[in-house]
């Protein structure tokens, strides 16, 4: 097709051959497009977040969702800048429409996970650096490391918070 | 900024299920930590040797690796058992969460099931889960592959 074809302010998803394959293969499964759906965000360990704007979402019988959009590396700050406005708008209307679509759940869960993710976010960069494990046990420290994945300044600080306990310590980090 | 009041709060749904939420992540955890670690080498809290021995003395009849590896949940429950545990719990009340509700598995050679859990506080998870760690019992987990 010529350029003139497409006017000036249209809106054109531009997909790439493979992309365009798979969707269409995608299609052929009795996928239903989810509409409305603006954010859609990966969450890894180490507060790593992928998040893709403007996605396409699809969804099987089976409750499996299937994603398509750029993935980008999300910026935390930028992130609480967000979610804080978004958690505002959120609440007004989580009140008013008591939804309990599986969604709904897991945009709830996720938020809590963002709200701890944010909370120890800022807490950390104060202690960065200083590492004062007297009276914690060397190989617990480990441990929570390699559980983790997290630096050693920060299982200290998990441990200490939590007077030593193992797993209350791994579920702030992981959280 | 918050404007929630405990005192006149309903049973919120989202806030129950928070907490269910939590309850699985702490299980999780747990779970995680005696998958790459034997039960027998781990640690839980700082305190443990103090639940461990107080376990004991408590409930004498949960002194021998056979008897923590398969407990009832009548035994927990039942109006004297309830009576006895909350004497234990309340020695305890320093530590983090100590009457949270947590996960505990009946049976120690299984995994969280849903026949194998029941409802628990979180000092009666350590008090059985130090207890079969010390036996061994949980070793299974982190030799499977």
């Amino acid at each position: 097709m010529s350029a003139q074809q497409i006017p000036q302010d249209a809106q054109v998803n531009i997909i790439s051959k493979n992309e365009k394959k798979a969707r269409e293969l995608i299609k052929k499964f009795n996928l239903k497009a989810v509409p409305g759906i603006s954010r859609v965000t990966f969450k890894q360990r180490g507060n790593l977040i992928y998040a893709i704007d403007q996605p396409d979402v699809y969804r099987s019988a089976a409750g499996t969702y299937i994603v398509f959009g750029e993935a980008k590396v999300d910026d935390m700050n930028q992130r609480i800048a967000e979610a804080q406005k978004a958690a505002e708008a959120e609440s007004a209307m989580t009140a008013a429409a008591d939804d309990k679509s599986p969604a709904a759940i897991t945009a709830d869960m996720e938020k809590v996970a963002l709200d701890a993710a944010t909370a120890s976010n800022e807490e950390e960069e104060e202690e960065e650096g200083e590492v004062d494990d007297s009276g914690l046990d060397q190989k617990d420290i480990e441990i929570i490391v390699e559980q983790t994945g997290v630096s050693r300044a920060k299982a200290v600080k998990a441990l200490r918070s939590h007077d030593g306990d193992m797993v209350n310590a791994i579920m702030e980090l992981s959280s | 900024m918050s404007t929630f009041d405990a005192e006149n709060a309903d049973n919120l749904e989202d806030i129950e299920k928070q907490f269910a939420v939590k309850s699985v992540k702490q299980l999780e955890a747990y779970w995680n930590l005696l998958s790459s670690i034997p039960g027998s080498k781990l640690k839980l809290t700082k305190h443990d040797d103090d639940i461990y021995n107080t376990f004991i003395e408590d409930f004498p009849e949960y002194s021998t690796a056979e008897s923590v590896k398969s407990i009832k949940e009548e035994d927990l429950k039942s109006v004297e058992g309830k009576k006895r545990w909350r004497a234990y719990c309340e020695k305890f009340n320093t530590i983090e969460d100590f009457n949270f509700g947590t996960m505990l598995r009946l049976k120690s050679d299984e995994e969280y099931t849903q026949h194998n859990t029941i409802f628990a506080v979180r000092i009666q998870f350590y008090a059985f889960e130090i207890a079969r760690n010390r036996h061994g019992l949980n070793d299974w987990v982190s030799e499977q592959k």
